[in-house]
């Protein structure tokens, strides 16, 4: 794990100096939904998908420089920089995530918003869903490249976000209504991103083993 | 001592080009010279020694394990230079040992920074911002600074001055002088190949034209030159290759036929080779 943190705090340091602009956006959001109030929330939310598609970014990065190709002639293992990424991905999502959760509660100071409980628990499943879309995209990043995985990246986002309104639609009310059916999707959905995140690392690595270069 | 690489049958098709079969040994203790034109299959032959590729056929043993293999403590023997250098643009030439330092067990701090400020590389100046020379005096140090048994170099002097390529030679030298230490090295720079190299291997199209011992090399071919009809007298199984100049022609020829002929160096070695195998060999 040594090995796979020193190139998941890499990644890190090489995304600060070269995407400012990206975290500078991120914070205008925040900053934004602070200042303008509740219908601006959705700007928080965004927040938490830029965070974990920060890890598109270092992977593109990698592709640009030639870093993802020299590597394999080190002593790092094409798992261990598959696992750095994954890394990068959780890490960008869960600090989009408690940015979220944390202006939800500087904007309840200011009067803007009101005080939500469910802010919390909805920057957790705004995570998991990040990280599931995370989950199918970047096996397909490690096959065929970054450029060809943003494009597949728009159409999982659309069937993604599609699918929520067709299930909101057709039990949304019931389902909001029911406290422990919230209570239980609370307590699966992050199960279930664990699992789907451990198998596409699981197939992440069996990808970038074969791949040539 | 077993050979630091051992290529046998190795072969790698693509769309349109074949590499192979290819069958080379690299002893250990000697520094063996990769010669050949663009897309003659040198960085491809690289790529298969380091894992990048897999081979359709073939096998290649490097250290006395398969090319390609992951296992950490046998990768960190073997110190690389690409053509193109990759490090993280953003990074700092520091910031690039400490971040290759935990993938080497063997990897020797002190001896890259002292490599870096040797070669004049600028401490607060991003990876992405070095001009080509820097780039590669930095892939040099990366490569040297985990005391590595085998180095691989593709290309390693490009884009140096004429006083950088000379200190590099001679930090190859010097590491060459451990009998347990070789180096397998590309390079279009046929100067640079001929003050170190114990060996070359010359590929054409996939193949290799020739190889063997430097000196047995220049030894075996020479060059004559004379008139048209002089060269065109000469026995045809002693010419490998004929240019035509404006003053006359001169002729690549096996000195066992022709021991006036002056030793060829490797430039002249591969440009009538070359010639040769393309049929340019006009009498």
């Amino acid at each position: 794990m040594k090995k796979v943190w020193a190139l998941t705090r890499a990644d890190w340091l090489n995304l600060w100096r070269t995407s400012k602009i990206f975290f500078g956006m991120i914070l205008l959001y925040e900053v934004v939904y602070i200042l303008a109030g509740e219908e601006w929330m959705f700007l928080s939310i965004l927040s938490v998908a830029l965070g974990g598609m920060l890890s598109y970014s270092a992977i593109g990065y990698d592709e640009r420089s030639g870093w993802n190709r020299f590597v394999l002639t080190t002593a790092y293992s094409r798992k261990d920089y598959v696992l750095g990424k994954y890394l990068v991905a959780v890490t960008g999502t869960l600090g989009g995530a408690l940015l979220m959760a944390a202006t939800g509660g500087v904007a309840a100071m200011t009067g803007r918003v009101p005080l939500d409980e469910g802010m919390a628990p909805l920057s957790g499943m705004m995570a998991c869903g990040v990280l599931i879309a995370l989950s199918i995209v970047l096996p397909l990043a490690f096959r065929f490249g970054m450029e060809k995985a943003r494009l597949m990246n728009i159409l999982v986002i659309a069937i993604l976000c599609g699918g929520a309104g067709v299930m909101a639609g057709l039990g949304g009310d019931l389902i909001g209504n029911i406290p422990q059916v919230m209570t239980v999707l609370n307590l699966a959905l992050p199960a279930v991103t664990a699992a789907v995140l451990a198998g596409s690392c699981f197939l992440s690595v069996r990808i970038y083993r074969r791949r040539q270069f | 001592m077993a050979d630091a690489i051992k290529i046998e049958g190795l072969t790698k098709s693509f769309k349109n080009f074949t590499l192979g079969p290819i069958d080379l040994a690299l002893p250990t203790g000697c520094v063996m010279g990769l010669i050949g034109e663009n897309g003659a299959g040198k960085s491809t032959l690289i790529s298969l020694l380091l894992g990048m590729k897999r081979p359709d056929a073939g096998r290649a043993l490097v250290l006395g394990e398969e090319a390609g293999s992951d296992n950490a403590p046998f990768r960190s023997k073997i110190g690389v230079v690409l053509d193109i250098p990759g490090f993280p643009s953003a990074m700092r030439a520091s910031e690039i040992g400490k971040l290759l330092a935990p993938g080497f067990p063997d990897w020797d701090g002190e001896l890259f920074r002292s490599l870096c400020a040797g070669f004049q590389l600028p401490e607060k100046t991003n990876f992405g911002e070095y001009s080509r020379g820097m780039k590669m005096k930095l892939s040099i140090a990366t490569a040297l600074a985990h005391h590595p048994e085998l180095l691989i170099l593709d290309e390693p002097t490009g884009g140096l001055d004429p006083v950088a390529r000379d200190e590099i030679l001679d930090i190859f030298y010097n590491f060459i002088q451990s009998p347990d230490r070789s180096i397998l090295i590309s390079s279009h720079i046929l100067s640079d190949l001929e003050k170190i190299c114990d060996y070359i291997a010359f590929l054409h199209e996939g193949r290799l034209l020739l190889q063997g011992e430097k000196d047995v090399l220049k030894e075996t071919y020479g060059l004559m030159r004379g008139s048209r009809a002089e060269i065109a007298a000469l026995p045809e199984e002693a010419v490998k290759g004929v240019r035509r100049t404006g003053t006359g022609d001169e002729a690549l020829v096996l000195r066992d036929y022709c021991p006036a002929a002056e030793p060829a160096d490797l430039e002249e070695l591969m440009v009538f080779m070359l010639r040769y195998a393309k049929g340019e060999n006009a009498r």
